[in-house]
């Protein structure tokens, strides 16, 4: 049984006259545990369905079953709870609260979720155990988008998203970020949707779903996923 | 040019909250200000203007014996007389309340016809229109000898300047109070005299009434009535005198004219009888003469007869004897004869000696015959005598008679001339006591109504002096703060538009044509506010007891060009500022947006046993309350105007509402104060009676008198008390030393006054004030002690200090009571004038003060929709500069009310903290304000109730909560994923 279901989910945009047709009914599953990743060009529509999945837009028509339940239904305040419990996002611009200390991010989600992991726990399973009463403008890109996954994981979130997660740093810095998140994924047990147009990442996944124009183009299983240290960049 | 103005006016609709907020707060602080700042001017625009087009008096003149053609004469050949129209008044009752007529005139007071049509004869006036509708019958309760008619109708409804406010003053007839009034035609008034005169002074309708340059020119008229009211005064009364000797001087002449008709009427009689009693003499001498003659000869004949028997020796008395004797002789001898024979010698003896004694006989008989014709004669004249006498002395009494009443008659002329002349020389001295007639000078201000006006006038100015300036601060303030704010954003536009080589002033003008748009219709907007609906609002809330036309707008250029231009000025300043700010910023730079600020240690997080304690969201909020210091500045600064603003409002309410009770139930402590028509030295049994009747057992006689003193160029009356009873005084009036706080005794060296007059004068207890009476002579007294007193100035002064100050016994024209005068009485006949109630001062002194209620209700609610203004712009700017932080939260899954909370912490925490502030600074703007208000003769309380700064915080607080509520909507429609998607 998969742990999120996909079925036919169509999205299309009306902006003024012109109707644009995002997700163009889109089928797929992915189980427990598993590291996705949705590879396209810009325009693909792969965003459209993580803000889907991720509780923060509602489709036109299909449904997403996530751990047996319909998302596709729900209201407003319902899709609020389900960010708040059940997911986790990290963004290619990290979105931190600036005027929040790297640890004082991660307590942000203790204030809305009761079983979380303590932040400085999470901070240092991120390797920032030394950088913590710093404040996001102190840190680097590679720090920021690391404090970004510890306050995601931090939650204990069902399902993981992260968009162009590496999309703002250089390629080392990147490496090291999903380092990271293959680490804790498998740590914690979490699944993991990353989007990006970059080809070598999704060496890392279990499942590849490859888009264009809205639709899936491929979808691959990878039986044997590198490590991330294996992956030549 | 034309791309940038199109993409000007579509930012407008882009923007448009923004916009129109900008308008808003624009609107708001010059629809305040100019509403306040114009009224008072507008509201004497208007008054001056009725009253010039109504051509109300500058001075009206009355005399206690009236005004003849030559005092009206002198009054037109004054030098800055425009006009002097001499005319007629009476005040009456008419179906049973007082009222007073006028003559119609057309160049003075003209009414204002509401109503109807104007008299067109003697039955027919014209009436007030508050009391009267067209077709009411006024029938006059007594017939007037001053007046041709008993009644009239009412043809038309009017208002007059003479009558504007709604107490219309003191009448002589009815009850003290005149209750109505009407114009009538001048021919229905009968009168010997004018009864006033009404004068219009040269120049004073080109003046505005209620300023100085009036009252300089109807003070150059003043000068000269002053100086003729002398003169006419002594003229007129010779006129009187004269007159009145004249009359003496008539009555004199007809008087002595009548007694001497009298007296020759009488000598005409005397005459008469003295003619009549000569006649009488002479008629009684002749005739007596010729009878006395008759008798005479009679007696001599008898007499003579007498004699001749006597000669024959007969006695009279025995003549008939004798007759007898002769006779029997005869008989005898015959008897004898007849016995002797016939021729015997013896026989012719004895005959011859018959015939001898016969003829002696005869002879004797005829004597005795002429005798008894004598005596009969002399007893016929006797007879005649007599009767004659009695004749004589009935004619003597007829003239006797005359005589008599003659007597009487001179007697009586003479008691008619004493009589007379007795009158006559009372008639003189009545006329050394006739008093010399007193001219009566009054201005405008001797109208309830004029007064009044001045004084709500200027109440209304005196609230505008800083109010309205502190009001458009804070406004320019905040639309300044918005307006920096919002060119900010603004950037990447600018950024754009550099890149693409317009110029840096194309760019300005192209964010000035929005400012100016959005500033000028503010403005526009504003000055339609301030000038049709505030100030009319205000006018019609302090003419509520007027009977005034509606309100003339008055612009003052000076005023409004610079509101507009100070206004615009500083809208374009900070226009040019801000976007030469941005445009300094290389294009590349602006089209990245602006970093956020990035975080901060505060402070507080140093001292760690407190940052410990505080709560996570605790910690943020006060992180963040101390990231934006521009914004905190700027919501304090907002928050705290608008709180003082309210907080004054509130206060003034407080101060002012405080005064009545204050000054008519804690000082003023007396039920009613009876003013007396003659000075008295005690009371009277029969006012006496009437206490005790209405169960009064407490009263106080006083003598009340006003004076004036001056300070800063200004005059104000001051009433000097002399209580009969120093003892007593505090039952009725409690003076409460300012120093002592403890009531105090009139003492005999020296005066009590009231601390605004203290102040006024700058005087402390132990130094001197001098006031003024109404000759204008100086008095100095000491002061003793300074009492708490809000409305009015007094002196109050023992009598024994008063006879040391005035030389002379103070005598009593006042009593207070503590109770009611509740029998129905004639007040003369108590030599009463007027009754006052304290409790119906006081509520006049409310209704007053509503008006100040009313202006500041309009305060309090410009003031909240100030603070609404500020607040909603401040969180605006608050949210659209935290939209990324927000979507995080939301992105995180916290749900709407915690985002609510978590912005609204930090307003809410400045909120109250500029809530607090505004206190501070509104207990120092409502002194300010108080300080600045304070003139004329009304005490205000820097007085602020603990509810008043309660009320304020929470209307504050309030606000801001409806502005997060509304805030709130926009929180929702935040979009997270188009807002995450920007470069950091």
């Amino acid at each position: 049984m998969a742990y999120i279901k996909v079925e036919n989910l169509t999205k299309e945009y009306t902006m003024g006259e012109i109707k644009l047709l995002a997700v163009d009914d889109v089928s797929f599953e992915i189980s427990e545990g598993e590291l996705t990743v949705i590879l396209g060009p810009s325009g693909a529509g792969k965003t459209t369905i993580l803000n889907i999945l991720g509780g923060m837009d509602s489709p036109t028509s299909g449904s997403i079953i996530i751990d047996g339940k319909d998302i596709s239904k729900y209201s407003d305040k319902k899709l609020t709870y389900y960010r708040r419990n059940d997911i986790g996002f990290v963004f290619q611009f990290y979105n931190l609260v600036q005027n929040l200390t790297a640890l004082e991010n991660v307590e942000l989600a203790s204030q809305i979720c009761k079983d979380t992991i303590p932040a400085k726990e999470v901070l240092e399973k991120v390797g920032l155990s030394k950088r913590m009463n710093n404040f996001p403008s102190q840190l680097s890109g590679g720090e920021q988008q690391r404090v970004a996954i510890a306050r995601a994981i931090a939650k204990k979130p069902k399902l993981l998203l992260c968009d162009e997660p590496t999309g703002a740093l250089d390629s080392i810095t990147g490496k090291k970020v999903l380092e990271v998140l293959q680490d804790i994924g498998k740590k914690y047990n979490i699944t993991i949707v990353i989007i990006t147009h970059n080809q070598i990442i999704s060496q890392m996944a279990d499942k590849v779903i490859k888009m264009k124009n809205g639709k899936i183009s491929d979808l691959i299983i990878n039986k044997k996923p590198k490590d991330i240290k294996e992956i030549d960049w | 040019m034309g791309l940038l103005f199109k993409n000007s006016i579509k930012k407008i609709f882009k923007s448009f909250g923004r916009f129109i907020s900008i308008s808003v707060i624009i609107m708001l602080g010059t629809g305040f200000f100019l509403g306040l700042k114009e009224s008072t001017p507008g509201m004497f625009y208007t008054a001056d203007k009725y009253y010039d087009d109504s051509k109300l008096m500058d001075y009206k003149i009355t005399s206690t014996y009236g005004l003849t053609d030559e005092d009206i004469e002198s009054l037109k050949n004054l030098e800055n007389v425009k006009e002097v129209i001499a005319t007629y008044s009476l005040d009456t009752m008419a179906n049973g309340s007082s009222i007073r007529l006028h003559a119609i005139e057309n160049e003075v007071n003209k009414v204002k016809l509401i109503d109807g049509r104007m008299p067109e004869n003697n039955n027919e006036c014209v009436a007030d229109s508050n009391k009267y509708q067209v077709g009411d019958i006024l029938a006059f309760d007594e017939p007037s000898e001053y007046l041709n008619i008993n009644g009239c109708k009412v043809v038309g409804t009017i208002n007059s300047a003479l009558y504007m406010f709604s107490s219309y003053g003191i009448s002589n007839s009815g009850d003290g109070k005149l209750e109505s009034f009407a114009f009538i035609p001048r021919e229905a008034f009968n009168y010997e005299y004018f009864t006033e005169s009404y004068i219009i002074a040269k120049g004073t309708e080109e003046t505005n009434s209620y300023e100085n340059e009036y009252n300089e020119k109807a003070n150059e008229l003043y000068e000269e009535l002053i100086l003729l009211k002398p003169i006419r005064e002594s003229i007129r009364y010779e006129e009187i005198m004269k007159e009145a000797y004249d009359e003496i001087t008539k009555i004199q002449n007809e008087l002595n004219e009548e007694i001497a008709k009298n007296q020759s009427k009488l000598n005409e009689a005397k005459q008469e009888l003295d003619e009549g009693q000569q006649t009488l003499n002479k008629t009684k001498q002749g005739t007596l003469n010729s009878i006395n003659k008759s008798y005479n000869n009679l007696i001599n004949n008898k007499e003579a007869i007498v004699n001749e028997l006597k000669n024959n020796n007969i006695e009279v008395n025995e003549l008939g004897t004798t007759i007898n004797i002769l006779n029997q002789t005869i008989t005898n001898l015959k008897e004898q004869l007849n016995l002797i024979e016939p021729e015997t010698e013896e026989y012719k003896n004895l005959e011859l000696q018959i015939n001898a004694l016969e003829t002696q006989y005869n002879s004797l008989i005829e004597i005795n015959t002429n005798l008894t014709k004598i005596e009969e004669g002399i007893k016929e004249i006797e007879q005649e005598k007599y009767n004659f006498e009695i004749k004589i002395q009935e004619e003597q009494d007829k003239l006797d008679e005359g005589y008599e009443e003659y007597y009487s008659g001179v007697n009586e002329l003479e008691n008619a001339k004493k009589d007379a002349e007795e009158q006559i020389n009372k008639a003189k001295q009545e006329l050394e006591e006739i008093e010399k007639p007193v001219w009566y000078l009054l201005d405008r201000n001797d109208n309830t109504g004029y007064q009044n006006y001045k004084d709500d006038a200027e109440k209304v100015e005196a609230i505008s002096k800083i109010l309205p300036v502190f009001f458009i601060i804070i406004a320019l303030l905040m639309c300044l703060n918005t307006l920096s704010r919002l060119i900010e954003e603004e950037r990447t536009e600018i950024g754009i538009l550099q890149s693409n080589g317009f110029s840096k002033t194309r760019i300005i003008s192209s964010y000035l044509y929005y400012v100016l748009t959005s500033s000028i219709i503010g403005i526009l907007v504003g000055i339609f506010l301030g000038y049709q609906v505030i100030s009319k609002l205000i006018y019609g809330v302090f003419t509520a007891n007027y009977y005034l036309p509606e309100y003339i707008v008055v612009v003052n250029p000076i005023t409004l060009c610079t509101i507009i231009i100070f206004t615009l000025f500083l809208m374009i300043m900070v226009t040019i500022i801000a976007c030469s700010k941005e445009l300094k910023c290389k294009p590349a730079d602006l089209l990245r947006p602006k970093a956020p600020k990035s975080g901060k240690k505060i402070f507080v997080e140093r001292v760690n046993f407190i940052w410990n304690k505080f709560s996570f969201m605790s910690k943020i909020t006060t992180r963040n309350l101390f990231r934006y210091k521009k914004r905190i500045i700027m919501t304090i600064l907002g928050v705290s105007g608008c709180t003082a603003l309210l907080l004054t409002g509130f206060g003034l309410n407080d101060s002012i509402n405080i005064i009545s009770k204050i000054q008519y139930q804690d000082i003023i402590k007396y039920d009613e104060m009876i003013t007396l028509k003659d000075e008295v030295e005690t009371i009277d049994e029969k006012m006496e009676n009437l206490f005790n009747q209405d169960n009064i057992s407490n009263y106080l006689l006083i003598n009340q008198n006003t004076y004036t003193y001056k300070y800063d160029g200004k005059e104000e009356t001051v009433y000097l008390i002399v209580p009969n009873n120093v003892n007593e005084l505090n039952n009725y009036i409690s003076l409460k030393s300012t120093e002592t706080e403890k009531e105090v005794t009139l003492s005999d060296d020296g005066v009590t006054i009231t601390s605004q007059m203290a102040e006024q004068l700058n005087v402390d207890v132990g130094e001197n004030i001098s006031i003024r009476n109404s000759d204008n002579e100086l008095i100095i007294m000491r002061v003793d002690n300074i009492i708490y007193n809000y409305v009015s100035h007094y002196i109050y002064i023992s009598p024994n200090y008063y006879e040391k100050i005035f030389n002379i016994e103070p005598k009593y024209n006042n009593i207070l009571i503590n109770g009611n005068i509740t029998s129905d009485i004639e007040l003369e006949d108590y030599n009463m004038y007027l009754i006052t109630k304290t409790s119906e001062i006081e509520d006049t002194f409310d209704d007053l003060i509503k008006n100040i209620n009313e202006l500041i209700v309009l305060v309090i609610v410009c003031a909240s929709l100030l603070a609404f203004a500020v607040l909603y712009n401040l969180t605006i700017i608050n949210v659209t500069e935290r939209k990324r932080e927000i979507a995080t939260f939301k992105v995180l899954g916290f749900n709407s009310k915690e985002i609510f909370i978590f912005i609204y912490r930090e307003t809410f925490v400045l909120t109250i903290f500029g809530s607090l502030l505004g206190l501070i600074l509104g207990v120092f703007l409502h002194r300010f304000v108080i300080y600045t208000a304070q003139t004329g003769s009304v005490l205000f309380l820097y007085n602020i109730e603990w509810y008043s700064y309660v009320i304020s915080v929470i209307i504050t607080v309030i606000l801001s909560l409806i502005v997060q509520l509304i805030i709130n909507k926009t929180i929702k429609k935040i979009d997270m994923i188009d807002s995450l998607k920007y470069v950091e």
